[in-house]
C-alpha cells in the first residue's frame, strides 16, 4: 500500500516522494479510454441484432442496407441506444460525483446523497409532480413541460438541504454531526410524505410511479436527455472547479477558510451541485444505488484522495460503470431486461464489503 | 438473419398490398405479434392465432404453451430493444403497459401497437376479445368466442341471481408480518368478487392498500380469497387464522379461506367465467 | 502589522474576551499567555475570523472583516492545535495543501519543490511518501507546520509582512522538536514576518518572545517585553499559583519555576 507505483511518465526527472499527481493524471487519461470503450460497448450491445457498424458503413456509402432493416436499425441505434448511452453517462457521472462531493463536504468516506436526505427530498419532488401534477398543481406545472419532473426533483433536493442548513448551521459554521442526524430525520420525513402521496395516488398515478421508480435506463429518450441533461451537466461543470477546495476542506472548515477557501459559498455551491446531479438523475431514472459510494472509493484506493484528480476520474469511471452495468442489464435476461439498480447493487454490494475488509487490513491506510 | 428479415418484410409488404382490410380496423401487419398482458395472450390462443405470436410478457403464464415463447419482461417495464429483437410487426398491449416512452420508440421503429382496454367485468372480457379479433382481422373467430363466453357469463349470472343473501368477501393480496394488504374497489379482485355473486367487504377505498386490524373486524367478511402463488408469498392458512383481527371475523371462525391461481382469478380473459363460477362454488358450495 | 482595538468576543452571549487593544508588529514574535479559560484561543480564533467579534482588527491596514478569504490567506497562515484527516493523504499531499491560495512567494517556479523544503525545515525529510494518518501526533503537528510554512513561504510579500498564527504549537512535541518549531517561528520573525503564538510554557515564551500578552478572564492584564511581564507579582496573580521568576546567567533572561506548596521541602529538585 505504501509503494506508490511510478509508471506513466518516466520522462519527468523530478518526482517528489508522496506526490501522486502523475498517477492521477495517468488514471484520468486511462479512464477516458475506458469510457470510450464503454460507449462502444453500449452502442453495440443489445437484444436486437442492430449493428452500429453496419449503420455507420451505410451512412458513409460503403454498403447499401436493405430499407426495412435500415429503419429498424436506425431507430435502435439513434432512438434507443444513443439516448440511453448519453443518459447513462450523465447519470453515472452525476451520481458518482454527487457521492464524492458529499464525502468531501462531510469529511466522511461513507457519505452519500442518500445519507443526508437529498435523494429522499428529490424523490419527494418527483412524486409530488406525478401525484399532484395533474390536478392541484397543474397551472404551475403545465408551463414547465418536460422540465417539471427534473426541476421538482432538483427543488426537492435543494429544499431538503436548505432545511438541513437551518437546522445544522449556526454563526456560519455547519456542525457535521448535527447535519448527519438532521439529514436522517429529514430523509425520514420526506420518505413519510412520499408514502402518504403514494397512498393517496390513483391507479394511473401508481402506474406512473412504478414506471418512474424502476431504477432503469430503459425509458431513455431524447426528451429526457433534454430535460435532465442540462441540470446534470451544469452540476458536473461546477463540481469540476471544486477539487482544490475539497482537499482543503478535509482539514476541517476552519483550516480550509484559513487556506483561502470561501467556505460558506463553497459549501452552497457544492450542495447545489449535489442537489442538481442527484435530483435530475432521480427524476429520470428513479433510484440507482451504490454508484456514489463504490466509484469514489475504488479510485481513492488507486490514486489517493486528491480531489483535483479524483473528481474527473470519478465522473469518468461513474459514467463507464453505469454504461457497463446497463449493457449487462440488457443482455443478461434478453429479450427482457433487469432493472439496472439490481446490477449495480449486485456488483456494488460485494465490492463494497471487500473494500471494508481491505480497509480493516490496512488500518493505517 | 438480415436476409430472413428482408424476406419477412417483403412478404409483409406483399400481404399489405394484396389484401384489403377486412373490416373495422385491423393492425396493418399482425403476422409477427408480441402480446403484452396475460389475458391478451390467452385470447390469442383461444382464437387459434398463437402461430402469430413471437413473444409474450412476464404475466402470460397460460396456456402452458405460451411459456415456451420468449419473455420480453414485465408489462410495465418494457425495454424497447428487447421487444424489437424478436422482430415483431405489431404489438398488442393491455391498458397500463409501458412505459409510454418505450411504446413511442417502438412505434417510431415501425412496430404498430394497439392498446386493449382493461375493465374488470364480463363486458370488459367481451370487449377485450372483440378488440383482439378486430386488431388481428379475426372478427368471425372473435364472434364465435364471444358467443361462447356470453353463454358462460349468462349461466353464471343465472346462478348468482339466485343467491338470496350475498356473502361478504375480503380479497387479501398479501399478509406480510401480520400486515394485511386487501383489495378495495376498482380492482380485478373487486370485479371477480362481484361476478361470483358476492360483495366486496371493503368499499371504503380504491386499489390495494394495507388494512388496519379494526377495519378488518369491521368489514366482517364471510370468506377470504387469496391468490395461490405457491410458497413464496403464501400466508399459510394458519398464519392468517392466527391474525387477531381475522380470527374475529366470520371467515376466520369458519376457516373460509379460498385460493385460486392469480392469472386465472384476476386475468379477466377467456377463463374468467370459469374462475368466477369456481369461486362461487367455493363461497356458496356447489349446486 | 496587526492592530486590535476594543476587541470583544462572546460565545452564546457569554463574553469570553473583552475590550482588548494591542498591536502585533511585524519582525517580532508575540506570545499570548494565560491560565486555562482565559480566552487565549478565543482571541486567536477572532483573529482567524473563526468567531465573530466586536471592535476592530486590522491586518496590514485592511479591515479584517472585509478582507476576502484568499487575500487573508496571503497575509497570514494558521497552525491549528491538531488536525485529523478523513482520507488517506500522503504527507506531501497535506503539505502541498498549503499552496491552496497560491501565493507562497513571488517566485512561482520554486513552488513545485516547496513541500520538500518545508518538510526539511521541520525535520521530516523523506517523510513525503508516508501516510499522514500513520504518523505520530508530534509528527503530524510538524507536517501541519510545514503546510503552514508553505502558505506564507516568504515572510514578506509585495513589501508587506505576513503573519504566522500558532495555537499551542509545541504541546505534543518532545523537547528537541519544541525548540525546532520555536526556532522556525523565531526565524520567520527575524526575516520580517510577524508571529503570534499561544503558549502554555512560560519559559518558551520567555526564551523566544519579543512581546508577551497576558490574558486573564478575557482581559489583557499585562503586555510588554518578557522581562516586564514575567514578574513574580504579575504571573502569581495571573495563574493564582506560587510561581517564582529567576534570571538565567548569560543574558539575564527570565525563567519561571513552579513551587508547589505540597512539594516536600527535603526533595532535591532535579532538572529533567
Amino acid at each position: 500500500m505504501t509503494s506508490l507505483s511510478t509508471s506513466a511518465l518516466p520522462a519527468l526527472a523530478h518526482r517528489a516522494e508522496g506526490d501522486r499527481s502523475h498517477l492521477g493524471r495517468a488514471v484520468v487519461l486511462g479512464l477516458v479510454g475506458v469510457l470510450v470503450l464503454a460507449m462502444v460497448v453500449s452502442l453495440t450491445t443489445g437484444a436486437s441484432g442492430a449493428s452500429a457498424l453496419a449503420l455507420a458503413r451505410h451512412w458513409l456509402g460503403l454498403t447499401q442496407a436493405a430499407p426495412d432493416t435500415l429503419l429498424r436499425d436506425q431507430v435502435v441505434i439513434l432512438n434507443i441506444r444513443l439516448p440511453r448511452m448519453l443518459l447513462g453517462m450523465l447519470i453515472g457521472a452525476g451520481l458518482a460525483v454527487s457521492g464524492l462531493l458529499m464525502q468531501g463536504l462531510f469529511r466522511n468516506p461513507l457519505a452519500d446523497p442518500g445519507l443526508v436526505g437529498v435523494s429522499s427530498g428529490s424523490a419527494l419532488g418527483a412524486i409530488i409532480i406525478i401525484v399532484l401534477g395533474g390536478g392541484l398543481l397543474a397551472p404551475v406545472i403545465a408551463p414547465l413541460g418536460i422540465f417539471a419532473l427534473p426541476l421538482a426533483a432538483f427543488g426537492g433536493g435543494v429544499a431538503t438541504t436548505a432545511l438541513l442548513y437551518r437546522v445544522a448551521t449556526r454563526a456560519g459554521q455547519t456542525a457535521i454531526a448535527t447535519m448527519l442526524l438532521a439529514g436522517i430525520a429529514i430523509g425520514a420525513m420526506a420518505g413519510a410524505f412520499s408514502g402518504v402521496l403514494v397512498y393517496i395516488a390513483s391507479d394511473n398515478q401508481l402506474r406512473d410511479l412504478t414506471f418512474w421508480g424502476m431504477g432503469s435506463l430503459a425509458g431513455a429518450t431524447w426528451v429526457k436527455i433534454l430535460a435532465a441533461g442540462p441540470i446534470i451537466a451544469i452540476s458536473l461543470i461546477v463540481a469540476a472547479f471544486l477539487g482544490k477546495g475539497l482537499n482543503a476542506l478535509t482539514l476541517g472548515e476552519a483550516t480550509a477558510a484559513h487556506l483561502g477557501v470561501p467556505v460558506q459559498r463553497f459549501k452552497i455551491l457544492a450542495i447545489l451541485a449535489v442537489a442538481g446531479a442527484t435530483g435530475a438523475s432521480v427524476a429520470v431514472s428513479g433510484g440507482i444505488g451504490f454508484v456514489g459510494i463504490v466509484v469514489p472509493h475504488l479510485l481513492r484506493l488507486v490514486i489517493g484522495p486528491d480531489h483535483r484528480y479524483l473528481m474527473p476520474a470519478t465522473a469518468l469511471l461513474g459514467a463507464s460503470f453505469l454504461l457497463m452495468a446497463d449493457a449487462l442489464s440488457r443482455v443478461i435476461v434478453a429479450p427482457a431486461e433487469l432493472p439496472i439498480g439490481i446490477v449495480t447493487a449486485a456488483f456494488g454490494g460485494p465490492f463494497f464489503l471487500w473494500l471494508l475488509l481491505q480497509r480493516r487490513r490496512n488500518l493505517a491506510w | 438473419m438480415m436476409a430472413l428479415r428482408t424476406l419477412l418484410a417483403a412478404s409483409a409488404l406483399a400481404l399489405l398490398c394484396g389484401l384489403a382490410p377486412a373490416s373495422a380496423d385491423p393492425l396493418p401487419d399482425a403476422s409477427r405479434l408480441v402480446s403484452i398482458g396475460g389475458s391478451l395472450t390467452e385470447i390469442i390462443f383461444a382464437l387459434d392465432a398463437e402461430d402469430r405470436l413471437v413473444a409474450r410478457d412476464q404475466t402470460a403464464t397460460f396456456p402452458p404453451e405460451a411459456m415456451a415463447l420468449p419473455d420480453v419482461g414485465y408489462m410495465r417495464a418494457l425495454a424497447p430493444e428487447g421487444v424489437l429483437s424478436v422482430n415483431p410487426t405489431a404489438l398488442l398491449v393491455l391498458e397500463g403497459s409501458g412505459p409510454p416512452e418505450a411504446l413511442a420508440v417502438l412505434e417510431s421503429a415501425g412496430v404498430a401497437y394497439r392498446t386493449v382496454p382493461e375493465r374488470y367485468s364480463a363486458e370488459g372480457v367481451i370487449e377485450k376479445v372483440r378488440a383482439v379479433g378486430d386488431a388481428l382481422g379475426l372478427e368471425a373467430e372473435a364472434d364465435a368466442l364471444v358467443a361462447q363466453l356470453t353463454a358462460d357469463f349468462d349461466t353464471l349470472a343465472a346462478r348468482t341471481a339466485a343467491i338470496a343473501t350475498p356473502k361478504r368477501v375480503l380479497f387479501v393480496l398479501s399478509n406480510q408480518g401480520g400486515q394485511i394488504q386487501a383489495s378495495g374497489t376498482g380492482t380485478a379482485a373487486d370485479g371477480i368478487i362481484a361476478l361470483s355473486g358476492a360483495v366486496n367487504a371493503i368499499t371504503q377505498y380504491q386499489g390495494y392498500r394495507p388494512l388496519s386490524e379494526e377495519a378488518i373486524t369491521a368489514a366482517a367478511p364471510d370468506a377470504i380469497v387469496m391468490m395461490d402463488r405457491g410458497g413464496d408469498h403464501a400466508a399459510s392458512d394458519e398464519d392468517l387464522l392466527a391474525h387477531p383481527a381475522i380470527a374475529l371475523t366470520p371467515a376466520g371462525r369458519d376457516r373460509a379461506i379460498y385460493r385460486l391461481d392469480g392469472a386465472y382469478l384476476l386475468g379477466f380473459g377467456p377463463r374468467t367465467a370459469a374462475a368466477a363460477t369456481e369461486l362461487a362454488d367455493l363461497i356458496y358450495g356447489t349446486q | 502589522m496587526i492592530t486590535l482595538s476594543d476587541v470583544s468576543v462572546a460565545i452564546d452571549g457569554t463574553p469570553i474576551v473583552a475590550d482588548i487593544s494591542a498591536t502585533i508588529p511585524a519582525g517580532r514574535l508575540t506570545a499570548i499567555i494565560g491560565p486555562n479559560g482565559s480566552g487565549k484561543s478565543t482571541l486567536l480564533k477572532a483573529l482567524c475570523r473563526d468567531l465573530p467579534f466586536s471592535g476592530t482588527i486590522t491586518l496590514n491596514g485592511h479591515d479584517l472583516r472585509t478582507l476576502s478569504p484568499v487575500a487573508a490567506a496571503c497575509h497570514r497562515a494558521v497552525l491549528p492545535q491538531s488536525s485529523t484527516l478523513p482520507f488517506p493523504f500522503t504527507v506531501r499531499e497535506v503539505v502541498a495543501m498549503g499552496l491552496t491560495a497560491g501565493r507562497p512567494g513571488p517566485n512561482a517556479q520554486r513552488v513545485a519543490r516547496l513541500p520538500e523544503e518545508a518538510l526539511e525545515r521541520v525535520d521530516l525529510s523523506g517523510f513525503g511518501g508516508r501516510y499522514y494518518g500513520a504518523l505520530s501526533g508530534g509528527e503530524q503537528q510538524r507536517v501541519q507546520l510545514a503546510r503552514v510554512l508553505c502558505q506564507v513561504w516568504t515572510p514578506v510579500l509585495d513589501g508587506l509582512p505576513r503573519f504566522l498564527f500558532l495555537d499551542e504549537p509545541v504541546s505534543s512535541l518532545d523537547i528537541r522538536h519544541q525548540l525546532l518549531i520555536m526556532d522556525e517561528a523565531r526565524r520567520f520573525a527575524d526575516t520580517g514576518g510577524g508571529v503570534l503564538v499561544v503558549l502554555h510554557d512560560l519559559n518558551l515564551a520567555a526564551m523566544y518572545a519579543d512581546q508577551i500578552l497576558a490574558l486573564r478572564a478575557g482581559r489583557l492584564v499585562a503586555a510588554g517585553a518578557p522581562i516586564a511581564v514575567l514578574t513574580d507579582e504579575t504571573i502569581q496573580s495571573l495563574f493564582e499559583a506560587p510561581l517564582r521568576v529567576g534570571a538565567l546567567p548569560p543574558a539575564g533572561a527570565p525563567f519561571v519555576l513552579p513551587q508547589s506548596t505540597l512539594a516536600r521541602s527535603t526533595q532535591t529538585f532535579r532538572v529533567a
